[in-house]
Protein backbone atom coordinates (compact mmCIF):
# COMPACT_ATOMS: atom_id res chain seq x y z
CA UNK A 1 0.00 0.00 0.00
CA UNK A 2 2.79 2.44 0.71
CA UNK A 3 4.54 1.55 -2.32
CA UNK A 4 1.82 3.19 -3.63
CA UNK A 5 1.85 6.88 -2.71
CA UNK A 6 3.55 9.62 -4.03
CA UNK A 7 7.51 10.80 -2.77
CA UNK A 8 5.42 13.70 -0.83
CA UNK A 9 2.68 11.47 0.86
CA UNK A 10 5.62 9.43 1.82
CA UNK A 11 6.97 12.38 3.32
CA UNK A 12 4.09 13.14 5.58
CA UNK A 13 4.13 9.81 6.76
CA UNK A 14 8.02 9.95 8.02
CA UNK A 15 6.98 13.44 9.52
CA UNK A 16 3.98 11.44 11.41
CA UNK A 17 6.76 8.77 12.66
CA UNK A 18 6.08 6.47 10.51
CA UNK A 19 9.68 4.98 9.47
CA UNK A 20 8.62 3.02 6.50
CA UNK A 21 8.07 5.72 4.65
CA UNK A 22 12.08 6.08 5.02
CA UNK A 23 12.64 2.60 3.01
CA UNK A 24 10.49 3.36 0.33
CA UNK A 25 11.72 6.46 -0.53
CA UNK A 26 15.28 4.95 -0.17
CA UNK A 27 14.38 2.15 -3.00
CA UNK A 28 13.08 4.74 -4.91
CA UNK A 29 15.88 7.38 -5.38
CA UNK A 30 19.23 5.61 -4.29
CA UNK A 31 20.29 4.40 -8.00
CA UNK A 32 19.65 7.90 -8.84
CA UNK A 33 21.34 9.52 -6.09
CA UNK A 34 24.06 7.16 -5.90
CA UNK A 35 24.70 8.02 -10.17
CA UNK A 36 24.55 11.22 -8.98
CA UNK A 37 27.76 11.36 -7.04
CA UNK A 38 29.58 8.51 -9.19
CA UNK A 39 29.16 11.05 -11.75
CA UNK A 40 30.13 13.98 -9.98
CA UNK A 41 33.03 12.52 -7.98
CA UNK A 42 34.16 9.74 -9.96
CA UNK A 43 34.48 7.65 -6.70
CA UNK A 44 32.15 4.57 -6.25
CA UNK A 45 33.26 4.63 -2.29
CA UNK A 46 32.67 8.01 -1.38
CA UNK A 47 29.49 7.76 -3.42
CA UNK A 48 28.12 5.03 -1.30
CA UNK A 49 28.83 6.88 1.64
CA UNK A 50 27.49 9.96 0.49
CA UNK A 51 24.62 8.63 -0.35
CA UNK A 52 23.51 7.22 2.97
CA UNK A 53 24.38 10.39 4.22
CA UNK A 54 21.47 11.88 2.14
CA UNK A 55 18.76 9.62 3.20
CA UNK A 56 19.92 9.87 6.83
CA UNK A 57 19.68 13.30 6.37
CA UNK A 58 16.15 12.85 5.01
CA UNK A 59 15.56 10.96 8.57
CA UNK A 60 16.83 13.65 10.40
CA UNK A 61 15.57 16.84 8.68
CA UNK A 62 11.99 14.40 8.20
CA UNK A 63 10.59 17.25 10.67
CA UNK A 64 11.27 20.65 8.16
CA UNK A 65 9.52 18.87 5.02
CA UNK A 66 6.70 21.55 3.99
CA UNK A 67 3.82 19.85 1.98
CA UNK A 68 4.64 22.06 -0.55
CA UNK A 69 7.68 20.82 -1.53
CA UNK A 70 8.44 18.68 -4.03
CA UNK A 71 10.31 15.39 -2.56
CA UNK A 72 12.82 15.21 -5.41
CA UNK A 73 14.23 18.78 -5.88
CA UNK A 74 14.66 18.66 -1.71
CA UNK A 75 16.36 15.19 -2.31
CA UNK A 76 18.96 16.84 -5.13
CA UNK A 77 19.06 20.23 -2.70
CA UNK A 78 20.19 17.72 0.08
CA UNK A 79 22.62 15.72 -1.73
CA UNK A 80 24.36 18.37 -3.53
CA UNK A 81 24.46 20.03 0.33
CA UNK A 82 26.61 16.89 1.12
CA UNK A 83 28.23 17.13 -2.05
CA UNK A 84 29.67 20.36 -1.25
CA UNK A 85 30.30 19.99 2.29
CA UNK A 86 32.50 16.60 1.13
CA UNK A 87 34.56 18.43 -0.91
CA UNK A 88 34.71 21.08 2.22
CA UNK A 89 35.96 18.61 3.95
CA UNK A 90 38.56 16.94 1.93
CA UNK A 91 39.43 19.81 0.04
CA UNK A 92 39.85 17.87 -2.94
CA UNK A 93 37.47 20.37 -5.49
CA UNK A 94 36.76 17.95 -8.21
CA UNK A 95 40.26 16.75 -8.96
CA UNK A 96 40.19 14.16 -11.39
CA UNK A 97 40.57 10.59 -8.98
CA UNK A 98 42.52 7.70 -9.85
CA UNK A 99 40.65 5.69 -12.42
CA UNK A 100 38.12 3.17 -10.58
CA UNK A 101 36.47 0.25 -11.55
CA UNK A 102 32.54 1.59 -11.42
CA UNK A 103 29.96 -0.70 -12.02
CA UNK A 104 27.39 0.04 -14.01
CA UNK A 105 24.15 -1.86 -15.19
CA UNK A 106 24.03 -5.58 -17.40
CA UNK A 107 22.63 -3.29 -20.38
CA UNK A 108 26.53 -1.73 -20.33
CA UNK A 109 27.42 -5.47 -20.10
CA UNK A 110 25.35 -6.67 -22.86
CA UNK A 111 26.43 -3.89 -24.93
CA UNK A 112 29.31 -5.95 -27.12
CA UNK A 113 30.88 -3.20 -28.58
CA UNK A 114 33.50 -2.47 -26.96
CA UNK A 115 34.39 0.70 -28.29
CA UNK A 116 31.31 1.72 -26.94
CA UNK A 117 31.64 1.34 -23.16
CA UNK A 118 34.79 3.13 -24.08
CA UNK A 119 33.26 6.21 -25.52
CA UNK A 120 31.49 6.19 -21.80
CA UNK A 121 34.56 5.88 -19.93
CA UNK A 122 36.03 9.05 -22.12
CA UNK A 123 32.21 10.54 -21.44
CA UNK A 124 32.91 10.23 -17.67
CA UNK A 125 36.51 11.44 -18.15
CA UNK A 126 35.30 14.51 -20.02
CA UNK A 127 32.76 15.23 -16.95
CA UNK A 128 35.56 14.98 -14.30
CA UNK A 129 37.40 17.66 -16.41
CA UNK A 130 34.25 19.89 -16.66
CA UNK A 131 34.21 23.19 -14.10
CA UNK A 132 32.07 21.80 -10.96
CA UNK A 133 28.90 24.39 -12.12
CA UNK A 134 28.80 22.91 -15.65
CA UNK A 135 29.44 19.64 -14.15
CA UNK A 136 26.11 19.72 -11.76
CA UNK A 137 24.22 21.41 -14.80
CA UNK A 138 24.77 18.40 -16.97
CA UNK A 139 23.86 16.04 -14.34
CA UNK A 140 20.86 17.27 -13.11
CA UNK A 141 19.96 17.74 -16.61
CA UNK A 142 21.26 15.10 -19.00
CA UNK A 143 21.42 12.52 -16.73
CA UNK A 144 18.70 13.34 -13.95
CA UNK A 145 16.37 14.58 -16.15
CA UNK A 146 15.29 17.92 -14.44
CA UNK A 147 13.86 20.60 -16.72
CA UNK A 148 15.82 23.96 -16.73
CA UNK A 149 12.65 25.29 -14.14
CA UNK A 150 12.94 22.03 -11.74
CA UNK A 151 17.59 22.73 -11.95
CA UNK A 152 16.60 26.42 -10.65
CA UNK A 153 14.75 25.56 -7.66
CA UNK A 154 17.31 22.91 -6.91
CA UNK A 155 20.21 25.43 -6.80
CA UNK A 156 18.45 28.04 -6.56
CA UNK A 157 18.65 30.58 -9.36
CA UNK A 158 16.98 31.71 -12.54
CA UNK A 159 15.24 29.21 -15.07
CA UNK A 160 17.17 31.57 -17.88
CA UNK A 161 20.52 31.50 -16.14
CA UNK A 162 20.06 27.82 -16.13
CA UNK A 163 18.93 27.30 -20.03
CA UNK A 164 22.19 29.58 -20.63
CA UNK A 165 24.49 28.08 -18.19
CA UNK A 166 23.21 24.46 -19.61
CA UNK A 167 23.89 25.35 -23.05
CA UNK A 168 27.51 26.64 -22.42
CA UNK A 169 27.75 23.38 -20.31
CA UNK A 170 26.87 21.06 -23.21
CA UNK A 171 29.18 22.60 -25.53
CA UNK A 172 32.05 22.54 -23.00
CA UNK A 173 31.21 18.82 -22.13
CA UNK A 174 31.63 18.28 -26.22
CA UNK A 175 34.53 20.17 -26.77
CA UNK A 176 36.29 18.06 -23.10
CA UNK A 177 34.46 15.05 -24.92
CA UNK A 178 35.81 15.73 -28.49
CA UNK A 179 39.54 16.51 -27.67
CA UNK A 180 39.66 13.29 -25.21
CA UNK A 181 38.86 11.35 -28.61
CA UNK A 182 41.49 12.98 -30.23
CA UNK A 183 44.18 12.42 -28.06
CA UNK B 1 23.71 36.88 -35.19
CA UNK B 2 21.95 37.56 -31.60
CA UNK B 3 19.04 35.54 -32.94
CA UNK B 4 21.81 32.77 -33.65
CA UNK B 5 22.55 32.98 -30.24
CA UNK B 6 18.89 32.88 -29.01
CA UNK B 7 18.16 29.93 -30.84
CA UNK B 8 20.92 27.96 -29.94
CA UNK B 9 20.65 28.46 -26.35
CA UNK B 10 16.83 26.83 -27.36
CA UNK B 11 18.74 23.60 -29.18
CA UNK B 12 18.80 21.00 -26.30
CA UNK B 13 15.13 21.66 -25.19
CA UNK B 14 14.21 21.74 -29.00
CA UNK B 15 15.87 18.18 -29.17
CA UNK B 16 14.75 17.08 -26.21
CA UNK B 17 10.98 18.04 -27.80
CA UNK B 18 9.79 19.78 -24.95
CA UNK B 19 9.83 23.15 -26.18
CA UNK B 20 6.37 24.90 -26.83
CA UNK B 21 4.99 24.66 -30.15
CA UNK B 22 5.56 28.21 -30.88
CA UNK B 23 8.97 28.21 -29.92
CA UNK B 24 9.72 25.20 -31.32
CA UNK B 25 8.22 26.46 -34.88
CA UNK B 26 10.70 29.61 -34.28
CA UNK B 27 13.69 27.57 -33.73
CA UNK B 28 12.59 24.93 -36.87
CA UNK B 29 11.81 27.56 -39.48
CA UNK B 30 15.62 29.50 -38.52
CA UNK B 31 17.59 25.95 -38.96
CA UNK B 32 16.10 25.91 -42.47
CA UNK B 33 17.59 28.56 -43.77
CA UNK B 34 20.85 29.07 -40.68
CA UNK B 35 23.61 26.66 -42.08
CA UNK B 36 25.93 26.94 -38.75
CA UNK B 37 23.38 26.65 -36.69
CA UNK B 38 21.76 23.42 -38.93
CA UNK B 39 25.15 22.06 -38.09
CA UNK B 40 25.12 22.82 -34.25
CA UNK B 41 22.00 21.17 -34.48
CA UNK B 42 22.96 18.53 -35.90
CA UNK B 43 26.26 17.91 -33.75
CA UNK B 44 24.41 18.50 -30.62
CA UNK B 45 21.70 16.32 -31.41
CA UNK B 46 23.81 13.40 -31.88
CA UNK B 47 26.12 13.85 -28.91
CA UNK B 48 22.88 14.50 -26.51
CA UNK B 49 21.66 11.08 -28.29
CA UNK B 50 24.91 9.54 -27.08
CA UNK B 51 24.74 11.38 -23.35
CA UNK B 52 21.60 9.60 -23.08
CA UNK B 53 22.54 6.33 -23.70
CA UNK B 54 24.70 6.22 -21.00
CA UNK B 55 23.89 3.10 -18.72
CA UNK B 56 22.70 3.79 -15.51
CA UNK B 57 25.41 3.38 -12.96
CA UNK B 58 24.87 0.30 -10.64
CA UNK B 59 24.98 0.94 -6.88
CA UNK B 60 27.29 -1.55 -4.66
CA UNK B 61 25.17 -4.65 -3.59
CA UNK B 62 23.60 -4.37 0.15
CA UNK B 63 23.71 -0.66 0.30
CA UNK B 64 19.22 -0.59 0.90
CA UNK B 65 20.46 -3.16 3.81
CA UNK B 66 23.46 -0.95 5.08
CA UNK B 67 21.20 1.59 5.49
CA UNK B 68 18.11 0.18 7.36
CA UNK B 69 20.91 -0.62 9.28
CA UNK B 70 22.46 2.54 10.22
CA UNK B 71 19.05 4.34 10.36
CA UNK B 72 18.08 1.56 13.09
CA UNK B 73 14.85 0.72 10.87
CA UNK B 74 16.35 -2.89 10.16
CA UNK B 75 13.07 -4.78 11.92
CA UNK B 76 14.46 -7.98 10.88
CA UNK B 77 17.45 -7.68 12.91
CA UNK B 78 17.18 -6.56 16.38
CA UNK B 79 20.82 -7.06 16.88
CA UNK B 80 22.51 -3.82 16.74
CA UNK B 81 25.39 -4.30 14.29
CA UNK B 82 28.13 -1.88 13.27
CA UNK B 83 28.26 -0.99 9.91
CA UNK B 84 32.05 -1.21 8.35
CA UNK B 85 32.85 0.00 5.38
CA UNK B 86 36.07 0.07 2.90
CA UNK B 87 39.39 0.00 5.08
CA UNK B 88 40.50 3.55 5.62
CA UNK B 89 37.09 4.71 5.79
CA UNK B 90 35.64 2.70 9.01
CA UNK B 91 36.57 5.88 10.90
CA UNK B 92 36.16 8.74 8.57
CA UNK B 93 33.06 8.22 6.69
CA UNK B 94 30.49 6.01 9.56
CA UNK B 95 31.32 8.50 12.08
CA UNK B 96 30.32 11.22 10.42
CA UNK B 97 27.23 9.36 9.09
CA UNK B 98 26.27 8.16 12.41
CA UNK B 99 26.84 10.73 14.58
CA UNK B 100 24.64 12.94 12.06
CA UNK B 101 21.75 10.77 12.36
CA UNK B 102 22.53 10.37 15.83
CA UNK B 103 23.16 13.86 16.87
CA UNK B 104 19.98 14.88 14.46
CA UNK B 105 17.68 12.07 16.45
CA UNK B 106 18.60 13.80 19.96
CA UNK B 107 18.56 17.05 18.72
CA UNK B 108 15.58 17.08 16.91
CA UNK B 109 13.45 18.73 19.76
CA UNK B 110 12.65 22.40 20.33
CA UNK B 111 11.53 21.47 23.82
CA UNK B 112 14.02 22.80 26.68
CA UNK B 113 13.16 20.11 29.36
CA UNK B 114 13.76 17.35 26.35
CA UNK B 115 17.42 18.99 25.79
CA UNK B 116 18.13 19.33 29.32
CA UNK B 117 17.19 15.88 29.95
CA UNK B 118 19.32 14.51 26.62
CA UNK B 119 22.36 16.10 28.00
CA UNK B 120 22.06 14.82 30.91
CA UNK B 121 21.18 11.07 29.14
CA UNK B 122 24.35 11.75 27.04
CA UNK B 123 26.43 12.48 30.00
CA UNK B 124 25.34 9.54 31.55
CA UNK B 125 25.84 7.39 29.12
CA UNK B 126 29.09 8.86 27.99
CA UNK B 127 30.17 8.05 31.78
CA UNK B 128 28.72 4.09 30.94
CA UNK B 129 30.88 3.91 28.16
CA UNK B 130 33.93 5.39 29.78
CA UNK B 131 33.93 2.74 32.15
CA UNK B 132 33.24 -0.04 30.11
CA UNK B 133 35.63 0.74 27.00
CA UNK B 134 37.95 -1.60 28.13
CA UNK B 135 35.68 -4.42 28.49
CA UNK B 136 33.67 -3.88 25.12
CA UNK B 137 35.13 -6.45 21.92
CA UNK B 138 36.09 -4.92 18.89
CA UNK B 139 32.47 -3.83 17.09
CA UNK B 140 30.97 -2.64 20.39
CA UNK B 141 33.89 -0.67 21.29
CA UNK B 142 33.86 1.10 17.76
CA UNK B 143 29.89 1.55 18.76
CA UNK B 144 30.73 3.21 21.98
CA UNK B 145 33.13 5.56 20.58
CA UNK B 146 30.60 6.87 18.31
CA UNK B 147 28.37 7.29 21.26
CA UNK B 148 31.14 8.74 22.57
CA UNK B 149 31.70 11.15 20.26
CA UNK B 150 28.14 11.87 19.48
CA UNK B 151 27.87 13.72 22.58
CA UNK B 152 29.22 16.75 21.72
CA UNK B 153 31.75 17.16 24.82
CA UNK B 154 36.00 16.88 25.22
CA UNK B 155 36.41 16.54 28.99
CA UNK B 156 39.95 15.68 30.37
CA UNK B 157 38.31 12.01 30.75
CA UNK B 158 37.13 11.87 27.86
CA UNK B 159 40.08 13.07 26.08
CA UNK B 160 42.69 10.69 28.01
CA UNK B 161 40.27 7.27 27.38
CA UNK B 162 39.83 8.00 23.69
CA UNK B 163 43.79 9.01 23.67
CA UNK B 164 44.56 5.54 25.40
CA UNK B 165 42.19 3.74 22.85
CA UNK B 166 43.84 5.61 20.00
CA UNK B 167 47.07 4.63 21.31
CA UNK B 168 46.94 1.37 22.92
CA UNK B 169 43.68 -0.63 21.92
CA UNK B 170 44.36 -3.86 19.91
CA UNK B 171 41.84 -3.58 17.45
CA UNK B 172 43.25 -1.42 14.17
CA UNK B 173 39.13 -0.41 13.26
CA UNK B 174 38.82 0.63 17.37
CA UNK B 175 41.80 2.77 16.90
CA UNK B 176 40.88 4.41 13.96
CA UNK B 177 37.81 5.37 15.38
CA UNK B 178 39.26 6.65 18.06
CA UNK B 179 41.20 8.91 15.41
CA UNK B 180 38.77 10.32 14.45
CA UNK B 181 36.49 10.79 17.24
CA UNK B 182 39.49 13.12 18.23
CA UNK B 183 39.92 14.90 15.22
CA UNK B 184 35.86 15.81 15.27
CA UNK B 185 36.65 17.21 19.01
CA UNK B 186 39.63 18.89 17.93
CA UNK B 187 38.61 22.73 17.87
CA UNK B 188 37.15 21.83 21.51
CA UNK B 189 40.61 20.90 23.30
CA UNK B 190 44.19 22.28 22.61
CA UNK B 191 45.23 18.51 24.00
CA UNK B 192 43.89 16.97 21.61
CA UNK B 193 46.30 18.50 18.78
CA UNK B 194 49.53 17.17 20.68
CA UNK B 195 48.26 13.89 21.38
CA UNK B 196 47.01 13.35 17.60
CA UNK B 197 50.76 14.81 16.87
CA UNK B 198 52.64 12.52 19.56
CA UNK B 199 50.93 9.00 18.42
CA UNK B 200 52.17 9.73 14.75
CA UNK B 201 55.38 7.98 16.27
CA UNK B 202 53.38 5.54 18.29
CA UNK B 203 51.55 4.31 15.51
CA UNK B 204 53.30 1.70 13.49
CA UNK B 205 50.29 0.36 11.65
CA UNK B 206 50.60 1.96 7.74
CA UNK B 207 46.65 2.57 8.01
CA UNK B 208 47.05 4.75 11.01
CA UNK B 209 49.55 6.49 10.02
CA UNK B 210 47.72 7.44 6.91
CA UNK B 211 44.64 8.23 9.13
CA UNK B 212 46.35 10.28 11.12
CA UNK B 213 48.30 12.68 8.57
CA UNK B 214 44.88 12.86 6.94
CA UNK B 215 43.39 14.49 9.59
CA UNK B 216 45.79 16.48 10.79
CA UNK B 217 47.02 17.90 7.44
CA UNK B 218 42.96 18.34 6.71
CA UNK B 219 42.75 20.56 9.23
CA UNK B 220 45.59 22.25 8.41
CA UNK B 221 47.51 21.76 12.09
CA UNK B 222 50.92 23.28 11.31
CA UNK B 223 53.17 21.87 14.51
CA UNK B 224 52.67 17.92 12.81
CA UNK B 225 54.92 19.10 9.59
CA UNK B 226 57.82 17.95 11.88
CA UNK B 227 56.63 14.79 12.68
CA UNK B 228 55.54 14.24 9.30
CA UNK B 229 58.26 14.99 7.03
CA UNK B 230 59.96 12.37 9.96
CA UNK B 231 57.52 9.74 8.68
CA UNK B 232 57.85 10.53 5.19
CA UNK B 233 62.17 10.36 5.60
CA UNK B 234 61.73 6.86 7.68
CA UNK B 235 63.89 4.11 6.39
CA UNK B 236 61.23 2.29 7.79
CA UNK B 237 57.41 3.51 6.88
CA UNK B 238 55.97 1.78 4.82
CA UNK B 239 56.19 3.04 1.30
CA UNK B 240 52.58 4.04 0.31
CA UNK B 241 52.77 6.20 3.92
CA UNK B 242 55.93 7.80 3.37
CA UNK B 243 54.61 8.94 -0.53
CA UNK B 244 51.08 10.16 0.98
CA UNK B 245 53.39 11.83 3.73
CA UNK B 246 55.21 13.37 1.58
CA UNK B 247 52.61 14.60 -0.95
CA UNK B 248 50.25 15.59 2.12
CA UNK B 249 53.38 17.43 4.15
CA UNK B 250 53.09 20.09 1.42
CA UNK B 251 49.07 21.35 1.59
CA UNK B 252 50.19 22.19 5.25
CA UNK B 253 51.13 26.37 4.56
Amino acid sequence: MTERLSDEMLMEQLVRGDKRAAGVLYDRYYKQVYGYFVRMTNDSEISRDLTQNVFLKILKYSHSWKDDKVFAYWLFRIARNILIDHYNESRKFFTVEEEQEIAVKDQAESVRDADMKESFGFLMEAMSQLPPEYRELIELNRFQGFSYREIAQTVLSTENAVKVKTFRAIQKLKEIYTKIMIE
Amino acid sequence: MKKCDEIRIELPEYIDGVLDEKTSAWVSEHLETCDSCKKLHSEMSSFLKFTGSFPSVEPPVGMKEEFMELAGLNEKNTAKKVWFPAWLKIAASVLIIAGTFITGYFSGSKNNEITGMQAELTTMKQEVLLAGLSEYSGPQKIQAVYNIKTSGQASETLVDALVNTMNSDKNVNVRLAAINALSEMMDKNQKIKTELIKSLSVQENPLLQISLIQVLTESGVKEAKDEIESISNNENTNEQVKEYAKNMVKTII
